[in-house]
Formats: C-alpha cells, sequence, structure tokens
C-alpha cells in the first residue's frame, strides 16, 4: 500500500506541478512583492515621499471632500489619516464609475497631485488575490484552486520524500545540475514548508465566504444577514431626508476618551448628508496579528453613540489571526522582511520544481520526437522570468510617463498596466520562439530593465539612493532602489553563468561530434 | 538598538543550531571535517546543542517581541538560518570547521 | 484474507490499461476535484448547521466549518488520488455528501 501511496503522490505532485506551477509562481510572486506594496506605492508615485508629522491632522478640515460625496450620492465617505507606511491621509468615496481616491499632505494639508498609478497597492497586491480578472470573481477562483494545489503540493511532496530529515541541509551545487536542481527544490521545500503551508491555508481562510458559501447559505438567508452577524457593525437605514453631520474630531475625541487615549485611525461616513447618516470611527489595525480595529459609531448630527463594537468571540479571532497573519498590516519590520525572503524562498521552490521536470525529460522527449518539454520550457521561462522582466517593465514606464498623460482613451495609470501585460505576452512568445536563448536573454532584460528603473528614479525625482539613505522618510525609496540594484546584479550574473554554460555544453558537442567523424 | 542586538543574537543561536544539527548529520560531518563518521557520542551531543540553540533562539524571540509576534519571528527566522547554512555547507563546508573542533573538546 | 486486495489497490500508476487513457484521466480530474469540492461543500454547510446545536454560536459555527472545509477538501483530493479505484472513491464522496445534507436536514431550519 505505501508503495503505490507514495507512486500515485508522485505522479500527482508532477503533474499538478506542471499545470498550476505557472499560476502559483506568479501568485508567490505578487504576493513577495506585496509585502512591501506601500513601499513600493512611494517609489512609484513621488508625491507621497512625505516626512510623517507628529500629530494627526484635524477630520473636520476635510469637510469639503464630504460634501463632495454628499453631491455625488456617495453611500460612504471613508477618511484614513496617515501613518508609517503610508505618509499621507487617504479621503474615499464613490462616484458613478467607481471609488475616487483622494490625498492629503498631513503637515500642510494641501491635496497631493493624482498619482497616476496603482503601483504596489492597487495593482501588485490586488494581483496576488485576483489577477484583476474581476468578471465573476474569476480570478479568485483561480488563486483559490491554485491555493488548494499549493496544499496537495505540500503533502505530496512530503509523501514522495523519503529522507526529509536527512535531506535537510544537502544542496550538492557542484553535482550535474539535474541533481543540484533537484537538492535546490527539496532543501527550499522543506526549509519552507512550515511558512508555505500557514501562508497557503490561511489565504484560502481569508476567503472563506466565498470559496465555501454553502456555510453561510446554510444558515443565513442571505449574505448582508451573514455579513451583519459576522461584522457585529451598526447598521441602519437611509431615511431618504436630508440631514447635518456634526463635528468628526469631537466624534474623534469622543472616541478617543471612551478608549482611555488610544488614537483613532480611520472614520467611515454611511449615509452621508442623510438625516439617518452614521459616523464609525475606527481604532489602528497596525497594533496587533488579530486583525481587529475596535470601533465606536454615533449619530451623525447629534454625535451621540450609537454602537460599541464587541469584543471578538474565540473563532473570531482564529479567523482574525490567520487572516492578519496571512495580510502582515501590522506594524512589524522583522517580519516583513522574513516574510519577503520566504516569499522568495517560495518562488525559487516553484521554479526549481519547474527546471527539475524539464531535466529529466529533456533528452527523451527529444529523442522521441515529442514536443512537451518545448511547449513547457517556453511556459517556465515566461511564467518565471516573464513576469519578473513585466514587474521592471512596470517599474520602468512608470518612471518615463509624465503625469495626466493619456494615450489613445487610456489613463496613464491604465497605460503601466497594459505595458505589464505586454511585457509579460512578449516575454512568452520570445521564450517560445528562441528557446535556446530564452533564459539568458531574459536574465539580460531583466538586469538592464532593473538598473533602468533605479537609474530613472534618481534621474526623475532626484531621491538617488545615496540621497534617499540619508533621510529616514526615503528610506522605502531606497530600500526598492536596492532591491533593483541586487535584482540587476542577479539576473546579470545568471545571465552571465547561464551563458557560459551553453558554451561549454556548445564545445562538448563539437568535440565529440569531431571525435565522431575522424573515427 | 536593544532590538537589533536581540535580532543578531537570535540568528546567531539558530545558524549555530542549524549547523551543529546538520553537523550530526554523517554526510555533513564528513564533508566539513574530511574525516570518517562522526563518533556516535559527539553526534549525539550536536544534536542536543543543536536543539538547545534553536530553543534559546526562541526564548530570545519571546523576549524581544513577546509571545505572538516572538513565535512568528521564530519559525520564519530559522528556516532563514537554516538557508544560510544550507548556502554555508554547498559553498565553503570548512568554514564550519571551528563548531567540529568545539563539540570534540568538548566531549574530550 | 486482506493481502490480496492491498496489493491490488497498489499497483504502481498503470501504463497499459484504460487508466492511463486521457478520457479516464479526465474522469478522475472532473470526480475527484469537482465531485470533492461538491462534497467537501455539502459536508461544510452540514457541520454549520450542526456546531450551534451543540453549543456554537451560529456565526462561529459558519466560520468554523468553513475553515474546516479546506482541511476535507484537502484530504478528499489526497485520498482521491490516491485511491487506484475511481468507482470507490465516487461512492466515497457520495457518502460524505449525503452525511453533510443529513446532518443539515436534521439540524435544519
Amino acid at each position: 500500500m505505501e508503495q503505490g501511496f507514495r507512486a500515485s503522490m508522485g505522479w500527482l505532485h508532477t503533474w499538478a506541478g506542471v499545470v498550476v506551477g505557472a499560476m502559483l509562481f506568479a501568485i508567490f510572486w505578487m504576493g513577495t512583492l506585496a509585502v512591501f506594496d506601500r513601499e513600493i506605492d512611494r517609489w512609484m508615485a513621488p508625491m507621497t515621499r512625505i516626512a510623517l508629522p507628529d500629530r494627526p491632522r484635524s477630520f473636520d478640515e476635510l469637510r469639503a471632500t464630504y460634501d463632495t460625496a454628499v453631491a455625488l450620492r456617495s453611500p460612504t465617505w471613508t477618511v484614513l489619516q496617515a501613518t508609517e507606511r503610508q505618509p499621507y491621509i487617504r479621503v474615499a468615496y464613490r462616484d458613478k464609475t467607481g471609488v475616487v481616491n483622494r490625498s492629503f499632505d498631513p503637515a500642510t494639508g494641501a491635496v497631493l497631485p493624482e498619482p497616476g498609478t496603482w503601483a504596489g497597492s492597487r495593482f501588485l497586491y490586488p494581483y496576488h488575490y485576483g489577477l484583476h480578472l474581476k468578471i465573476w470573481n474569476i480570478g479568485e477562483w483561480i488563486v483559490g484552486f491554485a491555493g488548494m494545489a499549493m496544499l496537495v503540493l505540500c503533502v505530496s511532496g512530503v509523501v514522495i520524500h523519503r529522507k526529509i530529515f536527512v535531506d535537510f541541509f544537502t544542496l550538492r551545487a557542484r553535482q550535474k545540475s539535474q541533481r543540484a536542481v533537484l537538492d535546490l527544490h527539496t532543501v527550499s521545500g522543506v526549509l519552507g514548508l512550515p511558512f508555505n503551508i500557514a501562508i497557503t491555508l490561511s489565504g484560502l481562510i481569508i476567503f472563506f465566504a466565498v470559496y465555501f458559501p454553502s456555510g453561510w447559505q446554510a444558515v443565513y438567508p442571505d449574505k448582508q444577514a451573514f455579513n451583519a452577524d459576522g461584522g457585529s457593525a451598526y447598521a441602519r437605514p437611509k431615511a431618504n431626508k436630508p440631514g447635518s453631520l456634526g463635528s468628526l474630531d469631537a466624534m474623534a475625541g469622543e472616541a478617543r476618551r471612551l478608549w482611555d487615549g488610544v488614537e483613532p485611525r480611520a472614520i467611515l461616513v454611511r449615509h452621508p448628508g442623510d438625516a439617518a447618516g452614521f459616523v464609525t470611527v475606527f481604532q489602528s489595525i497596525e497594533e496587533r496579528i488579530v486583525r481587529h480595529a475596535a470601533s465606536i459609531t454615533f449619530d451623525a448630527a447629534t454625535g451621540a453613540v450609537l454602537h460599541r463594537s464587541d469584543a471578538l468571540r474565540p473563532v473570531a479571532v482564529a479567523q482574525r489571526f490567520l487572516t492578519g497573519l496571512h495580510r502582515i498590516q501590522f506594524r512589524h519590520w522583522t517580519l516583513r522582511f522574513m516574510y519577503f525572503a520566504l516569499g522568495l524562498l517560495g518562488c525559487a521552490l516553484i521554479m526549481t520544481g519547474f527546471l527539475f521536470w524539464l531535466e529529466k525529460r529533456r533528452k527523451r522527449h527529444a529523442a522521441e520526437g515529442l514536443h512537451g518539454v518545448r511547449l513547457v520550457h517556453g511556459l517556465v521561462v515566461g511564467a518565471t522570468a516573464g513576469i519578473v522582466m513585466a514587474t521592471a517593465g512596470f517599474m520602468v514606464i512608470n518612471r518615463l510617463l509624465p503625469l495626466g498623460v493619456t494615450l489613445a482613451g487610456y489613463e496613464r495609470h491604465e497605460l503601466e498596466i497594459w505595458t505589464f501585460h505586454l511585457v509579460w505576452i512578449a516575454a512568452f512568445a520570445h521564450a517560445w520562439m528562441r528557446p535556446r536563448m530564452a533564459w539568458v536573454e531574459q536574465c539580460r532584460a531583466i538586469a538592464a530593465l532593473a538598473l533602468a528603473a533605479m537609474v530613472l528614479n534618481g534621474l526623475t525625482t532626484g531621491d538617488h539612493p545615496l540621497r534617499s539613505l540619508a533621510h529616514a522618510h526615503l528610506w522605502p525609496v531606497a530600500g526598492v532602489d536596492v532591491a533593483l540594484l541586487l535584482l540587476a546584479a542577479a539576473a546579470w550574473a545568471a545571465s552571465r553563468w547561464l551563458a557560459a554554460s551553453r558554451r561549454r555544453s556548445a564545445a562538448a558537442v563539437a568535440a565529440l561530434k569531431e571525435a565522431g567523424s575522424h573515427a | 538598538m536593544r532590538e537589533m542586538v536581540l535580532l543578531a543574537m537570535i540568528f546567531a543561536a539558530e545558524y549555530l543550531g542549524c549547523g551543529c544539527l546538520a553537523l550530526g548529520q554523517s554526510r555533513h560531518w564528513q564533508a566539513v571535517t574530511g574525516t570518517h563518521a562522526c563518533p556516535p557520542a559527539t553526534q549525539a551531543l550536536l544534536r542536543i546543542g543543536g536543539g538547545l540553540l534553536l530553543a534559546a533562539g526562541l526564548m530570545l524571540a519571546v523576549v524581544r517581541d513577546g509571545l505572538d509576534y516572538g513565535a512568528l519571528v521564530w519559525v520564519t527566522s530559522v528556516s532563514v538560518a537554516a538557508i544560510a547554512v544550507v548556502a554555508t555547507l554547498s559553498w565553503p563546508p570548512r568554514w564550519l570547521r571551528p563548531m567540529t573542533r568545539v563539540a570534540v573538546r568538548k566531549r574530550g | 484474507m486482506v493481502k490480496p486486495i492491498t496489493q491490488r489497490d497498489s499497483v504502481q500508476l498503470p501504463t497499459t490499461d484504460r487508466k492511463s487513457q486521457w478520457w479516464f484521466i479526465v474522469l478522475r480530474l472532473v470526480v475527484v476535484i469537482g465531485g470533492g469540492y461538491v462534497a467537501s461543500s455539502a459536508l461544510v454547510a452540514g457541520l454549520a448547521r450542526v456546531l450551534p446545536w451543540l453549543g456554537l454560536v451560529r456565526i462561529d459555527g459558519v466560520v468554523l466549518a468553513s475553515m474546516l472545509g479546506f482541511v476535507i477538501y484537502l484530504a478528499v483530493l489526497i485520498l482521491g488520488f490516491a485511491r487506484q479505484r475511481l468507482l470507490r472513491t465516487a461512492v466515497d464522496l457520495l457518502v460524505i455528501a449525503g452525511l453533510g445534507l443529513m446532518l443539515a436536514a436534521l439540524t435544519g431550519a
């Protein structure tokens, strides 16, 4: 039985890996970048490179945008105070086309110009869980499927690996490449296993209501009833009569007093301009792992307390703990860097798994005239090197396009996203058309683009690393620049190594032919 | 400052701990020392020492970050430290030679 | 007595008979992935109804049942692909789904 179980798990591991690996790499790569999404935001939107002032700014000063939201009949109006990782005030409301985001300088209260980019928190991060495919939530379902496949891969990988503890630290880098690639795959899989399982399972659990709707459908009549019960949020219907809004600062002050001095971080007004409008004041979610912000709700006109959020029950704590663990919005720089490193390790795991599949089959497929290897080779290059190249291209175009530019009806942020996708498609096309040179040339392209992005940032904003390292509020920019430089160096080194090993094998083949012709 | 010192100590404990556990395996002992399999008593010492060092890492992480964050810091940083050990073993394994000397002397 | 059966179960993935034919692989994928999801969903629904009946708050029951759903589905996928006999897998899935529906009906609203 054990033998058969291991064999079927081997089959499962191989084919699940080949089929979902490309998707998993995209999800892991975007998730790794999303760990630093707000830092990437600051790199891509130079107008938000602001030093955080000591004191939060008055909520009432933002009344003008509230009046706009009322005029637009927006169902909500939200204010987020500036934080360390997002050092500007954000106001959000809805117009007919969607969410309107506006940013303000927390020191002066001045309006910041439209950033013209979706950058990290609106492009890279949503890509990680939704692939920007919004029709019928199809992106979320694809990611969920890939997540389940990742769990299956983890379990089957452990099963097929007989000597898991013996191979804990083994990497025979000097052996022939197939052995070294398998060792790399095993080591990154074994050492990354706790992180990979925790991050995949918690990622799925964030969306439990999407992936297992049968749970709430069995108990609640509709989604609203479930949300109302789950959120312990206050709600009341619109009165459809005009109403006024009292002092937001007074409500924030009252919340601070009721919380014994904890600073309010966000305000959400429901039904702006309506007589039944209400104001919810939230604490920060950055203080603990459990993702939960205590809140107090006030009547919009009178400022009377309507509701205080309850303490979470144990099961909710477990779910919010896993959500917080995955989304890492809490303040902890050590963990942020650890997540980033282990995310990259996950990318290496997926890539080496692919490479081993290819190495193992290359000779046999060539001999049997099968096209599988060629097809998967293109897929692997495009899915791994290609998405890195597309990301670098995304950052280069961000520094080249002037603010407010439009082309053929597309706005600046859409042009950036188009660039990302076109570079990625080009990477796949290149990998299928020039399979022999695909790795070398794409590594060179990554090195060139990453270096160009770093240099362009210095040229267009003046915040070159020497300057950004000297100012604490520019460290995120310096960090992204250093990461780009490291990426360029790594990609360059990889391209040199690949080119050299290609030359060596070509020389060996030529020598063999020579020997054959003499014989 | 205290945070940075503690973090360096956490990584040091975990790197040494993973190093000891690796040396406790015959394959790596041979690669590092060039001699034959490690004597069983030394092997046991290395394994226990490695376990204790990893436990010390956990304790330091809890001191630095509290129970919840500390546990997370430990789980993630052990993986990173283990990768560093793998890199050492695959590139210049002799860098771990001082550790074997300590282990042998402790026993003797 | 049991041994012959386990031996037949433990045959390496066959390469010649119908089990390696593409339509059978597709059928297996549909039954294990699709059927497995439906069966897990049914069990989640059943658990979501049963847990409050056992004393949990309603919302807690739903959240716990849904979180367990991922573990149930993972186990179903692993066992479904490990099993050589697809028919037995299908029967097991029907049993799981039936159990879920029964629990839901017993404690029904």
